[in-house]
């Protein structure tokens, strides 16, 4: 790989659509592929990473790495079972949301970082993509957008779209629990709408709860399952991206 | 004349059932005889008028807070029987700055709606804004990453002084769920209901009707329109002045009871 981090941005206007479980699932596939993954929590309002990783509340992490206040190594946590580093958000922050020359300092750490991919779990909404700026540049990110198969999360998943083409990102749609229902939203309306296809399609499975309950990540609870054989082809193909990303760069001797 | 009684339904975690619940619960209350507005204030994702089917033109909540449009001209009237007040889907957030839309909701007051229901989006809630509500029904799904949010979410709203109680959603008594009582001790609130996970929902958002008027007697449907019986009860017999207004010739706490007792 590159010496650049490659940014996966996983991102929603709507909540609820499993924003969160499919960042953690997707860093844990990626890991578990062999990359070096840093999984950063940048939802400030409602920091749930810690709670499906079953770590500890962190009273320093990206808040007081961003201000300035502590080292990287120290407001990284590592996931034990797989080895994944996480960054995640203080609860004590959740009311202040940091300057966003807080966040700038913070990306350009993580920049100079040694880890393959950084996949970064969104709040829903719009967030100032401005603080990828680097990122983008570089050409070193593409953003996953998820919803599901209805209509108010697929307006909602026009309208990030549109937020990431403003700002010039690469973005994928990701359609997520899925039950093929005869009101479900069919996967060629959602394609007319965005433009293309679908990225990935991950079904609707009981093993989601159940591994938020247990606090252990779908893929490493029930690997076989549906919803784990879907996440682990996506991370295949964002590795796949970010690898021709990387040739093509050393090919014009960037 | 009669305050209306400001119901704010809140979580901070999103997908939760936030508008379901605002929309079904409205026209719970509608059915229960009472005037009811309903106001999209989920300016990231508003959704209310995707739900059901609203072709709103020219009318959003945001013209009306910034003083383009008066209240009475900001509102759809349903064919539930309740208004509504959409949100405007735009790519960019509107700015708002609180004494707008503390001027706005005052207005609000002064009107002669029996409730105020105000959908809210996921997160945040400044203390300034709260007191425009009598109470703040929190919503959350029966597992860890919600409830931990909703904690957070009493905690500030007693900070603020604001009644608050919470509603389980999609409830599947599973053997991995958090049971009731779990979420009322974790997050030291009143649980005013629990709402089973219904197929009824999707194929309601999908029709683009309320869930509650589409199949009366669903599980959902149910237990909704409880909760807002619970409304009925406890708020209107407290003397809050909510009741049907006189003259309409359905009028009075008892018939409101006796309508109650019916449904049930």
């Amino acid at each position: 790989m590159g010496k650049v981090p490659f940014g996966v941005i996983v991102a929603s206007h709507k909540g609820g659509v499993g924003k969160t479980t499919i960042s953690v699932n997707i860093a844990v596939a990626l890991k578990l592929l062999g990359y070096n993954v840093l999984l950063l929590d940048t939802d400030f309002t409602d920091p749930n990473i810690g709670v499906h990783l079953g770590l500890e509340d962190t009273d320093a992490g990206l808040l007081a790495l961003a201000a300035g206040k502590i080292t990287a190594s120290r407001a990284i946590s590592v996931h034990a079972p797989t080895g994944l580093h996480v960054l995640s958000c203080e609860l004590e922050g959740s009311v202040a949301i940091p300057k966003l020359v807080y966040a700038v300092r913070l990306f350009n750490i993580l920049l100079r970082s040694r880890y393959d991919f950084i996949v970064v779990d969104t709040p829903p909404g719009s967030f100032p993509i401005s603080i990828f700026n680097k990122f983008t540049r570089l050409g070193k990110m593409m953003a996953l957008i998820i919803t599901t198969p209805d209509t108010t999360a697929s307006t909602a998943a026009i309208k990030t779209a549109m937020m990431f083409d403003n700002a010039n990102v690469a973005h994928e749609l990701v359609i997520n629990m899925d039950r093929k229902r005869r009101y479900s939203i069919s996967p060629k309306e959602i394609r007319e709408a965005y433009g293309k296809k679908a990225i990935a399609m991950l079904p609707f499975d009981e093993s989601i709860p159940m591994s938020i309950g247990e606090r252990i990540p779908a893929v490493l609870l029930k690997s076989r399952s549906g919803f784990s054989r879907g996440i682990i082809a996506l991370a295949k193909i964002v590795a796949e991206r970010a690898k021709a990303i990387a040739d093509k760069d050393s090919k014009t001797g960037d | 004349m009669a305050t209306p009684y400001s119901i704010r339904i809140s979580s901070q975690k999103g997908g939760v059932g936030k508008t379901t619940f605002a929309v079904n619960f409205s026209v719970a209350l509608r059915e229960l005889g009472y005037k009811v507005i309903l106001i999209d204030s989920d300016f990231v994702n508003p959704a209310v008028s995707t739900y059901l089917g609203l072709d709103p033109h020219d009318i959003w909540l945001v013209d009306s807070i910034h003083g383009r449009k008066s209240v009475n001209e900001s509102v759809v009237h349903t064919a539930n029987g309740i208004d509504v007040v959409p949100g405007k889907l735009s790519v960019n957030v509107p700015r708002l700055s609180n004494r707008d839309l503390d001027a706005w909701l005052e207005k609000l007051k002064r009107t002669d709606y029996d409730f105020i229901v105000t959908d809210t989006q996921p997160g945040i809630a400044y203390a300034d804004v709260l007191k425009f509500y009598n109470e703040a029904l929190i919503i959350v799904t029966p597992d860890n990453p919600s409830c931990i949010n909703a904690i957070r979410m009493v905690n500030r709203y007693d900070k603020a002084h604001l009644k608050n109680s919470v509603v389980v959603n999609m409830a599947r008594h599973r053997p991995y769920e958090l049971s009731k009582d779990d979420i009322e001790d974790a997050v030291s609130t009143r649980v005013l209901g629990v709402i089973p996970e219904d197929e009824l929902v999707p194929l309601s958002i999908y029709e683009q009707r309320a869930a509650v008027e589409l199949k009366r007697n669903g599980r959902f449907s149910s237990a909704v329109r409880r909760i807002a019986n619970h409304y009925a009860v406890t708020v209107g017999g407290r003397g809050r002045g909510i009741g049907i207004q006189a003259g309409d010739g359905r009028g009075g706490k008892i018939n409101a009871l006796m309508r109650i007792l019916h449904l049930r």
